[in-house]
């Protein structure tokens, strides 16, 4: 537990690096966006899955290395990975 | 399956003000057929991308894959895509198989001459005289093909069929996945179900779970639940049928951000057993030698759950932070918590640097035990000494150089290095190294 | 720029037809690369027919239009033509997209403030008392019907030319698809290069120079130039110089707003609206026309 603790720290601190996150300018700060201003929203890189490649192979790896999986999404295969 | 969230109400350029004021002029002078507003139209949609991966990982001393992928995604126009999936994988290496290791001081080993399947090899005392690891060669081929269509305005649908096929196993599935769009495209939320079938086919049928697979006929106890039956029967194959459903919302915070909170449940029936994972039963009064093999054994049925919460967010034009938390739990007592975060920086308009670390923290089943003793009164119910149901950490961190290449392409190069420690169980820690590279192109 | 009424008229003028004409107080041209003289005078007469309807039906200088109609309605509801409604959701999309800087009832503005090159600029009270009649959210515009308040203004000078130039365009394609440039005071459309496959080249002048110095170069094979701003008009007090476009936001003019403007695009409305846009942005009208990726001139 402690060991959660720690990491959950550690991840926070990495994660919401842009500071002031709540106030606005920050990562959390709401707006209601308009339809013409999702500029941003729309760059490739911004997507919720921007790199399909490296993501599938990432799931294959912790798949046949971990009990945990999914979360993302459905669907995509079974595998008798050993 | 790729839902892709629908970025905005049609694939319009970077500079959206102008591309909304192309769109309110030509409204205007539509009426009379401009030619410039008709070419606007076309050149937008129709573009088909291609993908192509490859992608080796290597665990030290232990496994080792290679992995070519190649995806497809074809634009049928009216926002229907068709997309393909072909991933061929070659696996060789040694994997523990669930016996304890032996300690320095030796004792003797079992040998350990089992119904050798095509896809494992069984040396006497395991690879390199560590009979804690199995040999296995492997290929395998998987495909998937998926349609995404419009169903209204507002709501959109994929579905999926899927197959994959190796040596000693075989899946094929289907999943159907719905995104209803709120709030000026703002809110999303997904629902998905999906199917699988699977069937795993070792050479000589499936084993006795909890049953011998090997013993020394000279140790000084047996236990008296088991004698030294070394003709245990074979099975037929073991069937698996997986359900999974999604229920997820997806949130645009602010101009720059984006999150999304999914809930997914799984229930997987059947034959959950791995037929080629052994646990060692051992005697404490000889200093835990190992005095017989058993198969392993798990329930018929496991009940997953996961919450799973990602953000991604654009700090500045030049960095781009993707971060995600995984809590899953399920009802063989597994919990685990998985962090995973990215930071994207474009040091030039057209290439970036991409740091990655991820932290997954994993309980062990209430099943898993690392051997039997002896000395138990009687066998219990289920057993597995599978490091993956133990108690796990897993660490791993990576980079990765992208490029575009012009309008329509870009490729990718990464290396992640991943470190898995085990608590509460002999196995030295697994690394592992990560190289891919990736390319995808867009055409018409 | 002083612009007498000039009858309509066609010369022949280094290879091309060029013919000329006032309307919407600007000095019309119609630059044509054909050898076909009498083409040239009906394009001529298309041209200068459209850009007469259009003024008649949008000046807001006469009193026998549907402007007139709609600002003397006295609160009631107005039903306006296809081609009027179809303007006005363009306003209010305008009015969206500039998030309210751009308000085509911004009009009444002018009662207080007269832009002569004199130093008599109203007082805060004054501006404040104008602002209640500013406000497109205020008018309630449900195509094809509009009601507005009876001391409110509408005012589509900010996009009456740009759309002549485009209705002129439409007009003329049929005839001929290539080599024309039409030039309504300053917002070009070009239909095509010019015969021989060379771009129109169109010169960027300094307004305030006395020798009239060439800023820029546009090199137009299609698509539509457009400048908004006006270095003539302006007021100087106390040594700030406060030019003539206001933001209907707050009363005031935009505070340090480029001088001018110009803008290419592929149709003269979008790119007069991505110059007006431009100038309300006021000092970040440079990274505003750079962020849309357009070509641009600025002063």
């Amino acid at each position: 537990m402690k060991e959660l603790l720690r990491y959950s720290l550690l991840f926070s601190f990495f994660a919401l690096s842009g500071c002031s996150t709540f106030k606005p300018g920050g990562i959390f700060a709401y707006e209601d966006v308009k339809p013409w201003h999702k500029a941003v929203l729309a760059e490739e890189r911004m997507q919720l899955n921007p790199y399909p490649l490296e993501n599938s192979a990432d799931q294959k790896i912790f798949y046949s290395r971990e009990s945990a999986n999914g979360g993302q999404g459905i669907g995509g295969g079974g595998c008798g990975c050993n | 399956m790729q839902l892709k969230i629908k970025k905005l109400q049609s694939d319009q350029p970077k500079s959206s003000v102008r591309s909304a004021l192309t769109v309110a002029t030509c409204a205007v002078l539509s009426g009379s057929l401009s030619p410039v507003c008709a070419s606007d139209e076309e050149e937008v949609s129709d573009l088909s991308k291609i993908g192509l991966s490859t992608f080796y990982y290597s665990e030290e001393e232990r496994v080792s894959v290679n992995t070519t992928h190649v995806a497809i995604e074809n634009d049928l126009g009216d926002d229907t895509f068709l997309r393909a999936n072909v991933i061929y994988d070659t696996i060789t290496g040694a994997s523990p198989n669930g016996r304890i290791i032996p300690t320095s001081t030796g004792g003797s080993s079992i040998p350990f001459t089992s119904a050798s399947g095509f896809s494992v090899n069984i040396n006497d005392n395991g690879s390199a005289g560590k009979r804690w690891l199995t040999e296995f060669t492997d290929k395998r081929a998987a495909f998937d093909l998926s349609i995404e269509k419009p169903l209204t305005r507002n709501l959109r649908g994929v579905l999926e069929g899927n197959f994959s096929s190796e040596n000693d196993f075989t899946a094929y599935g289907a999943a159907g996945t719905i995104a209803w769009d709120l709030h000026q495209r703002n809110t999303t939320i997904t629902s998905g179900l999906g199917v699988l079938k699977e069937t795993v086919s070792p050479a000589s049928g499936t084993p006795l779970e909890l049953g011998v697979a090997n013993c020394n006929d000279t140790a000084p106890v047996l236990p008296s639940w088991e004698t030294c039956n070394v003709t245990s029967p074979r099975f037929g194959n073991g069937q698996k049928r997986v359900f999974d459903g999604m229920v997820g919302v997806t949130r645009v915070l602010n101009q720059r951000t984006i999150t999304q909170l999914n809930y997914s449940l799984g229930v997987s029936l059947g034959y959950l057993t791995d037929p080629y994972k052994l646990i060692s039963v051992i005697d404490n009064s000889i200093e835990g030698e190992e005095v017989m093999i058993l198969y392993e054994k798990r329930p018929d049925r496991r009940t997953r759950h996961s919450l799973y919460w990602k953000t991604v967010s654009q700090l500045t034009d030049k960095k781009v932070v993707d971060f995600s938390y995984r809590y899953f739990w399920d009802d063989w007592g597994i919990t685990s918590h998985t962090f995973d975060y990215k930071y994207r920086y474009d040091f030039k308009p057209k290439s970036y640097l991409q740091p990655h670390v991820r932290l997954n923290l994993q309980s062990s089943a209430d099943f898993f035990q690392r051997a039997i003793d002896s000395s138990v009164a009687s066998l219990p119910q289920y057993a597995s000494a599978d490091y993956r149901l133990g108690k796990l950490t897993t660490y791993s961190i990576g980079l990765k150089y992208g490029k575009e290449l012009g309008v329509n392409g870009s490729f990718g190069v990464r290396a992640e290095y991943i470190v898995q420690a085990y608590s509460g169980v002999d196995l030295p820690d697994m690394n592992a190294l990560v190289y891919q590279g990736t390319f995808t192109f867009k055409f018409k | 720029m002083v612009t007498e009424n000039q009858p309509i008229s066609l010369e022949r003028q280094n290879d091309l037809w060029v013919g000329r004409f006032s309307a919407m107080a600007s000095p019309c041209e119609l630059l044509m690369d054909t050898p076909d003289e009498a083409l040239a005078y009906q394009l001529l007469s298309i041209a200068e027919r459209e850009a007469k309807r259009i003024e008649q039906k949008f000046s807001r200088y006469r009193d026998d239009n549907i402007i007139f109609k709609i600002n003397h309605a006295l609160g009631q509801a107005v039903k306006v033509d296809a081609e009027t409604a179809l303007l006005l959701d363009y306003a209010d999309q305008c009015y969206q997209l500039s998030d309210g800087h751009f308000d085509i009832t911004s009009g009444v503005l002018r009662e207080v403030w007269r832009f002569d090159g004199g130093n008599r600029i109203p007082s805060r009270a004054e501006v404040d008392s104008i602002l209640p009649r500013v406000g497109w959210s205020k008018v309630a515009w449900r195509s094809p019907d509009l009601r507005m308040n009876s001391a409110m203004e509408i005012d589509l000078g900010g996009i009456g030319k740009e759309y002549a130039v485009d209705r002129v365009a439409l007009l003329i394609r049929p005839h001929l698809q290539s080599g024309v440039l039409i030039n309504f005071g300053g917002d070009l459309c070009a239909i095509g290069p010019r015969l021989d496959g060379r771009p129109w080249e169109i010169a960027i002048e300094d307004p305030e120079s006395i020798d009239k110095q060439q800023l820029g170069l546009v090199k137009l094979k299609s698509g539509a130039v457009a400048t908004s701003g006006d270095a003539r008009r302006y007021l100087i007090k106390d040594g700030v110089r406060y030019g003539h476009i206001l933001d209907p936001v707050t009363g005031w003019p935009i505070p340090d707003a480029p001088r001018s403007v110009t803008t290419v695009a592929s149709t003269c409305m979008e790119a007069g609206m991505l110059s007006t846009f431009a100038i309300l942005k006021g000092a970040a009208a440079r990274d505003f026309l750079t962020q849309e990726g357009v070509e641009f001139l600025c002063l």
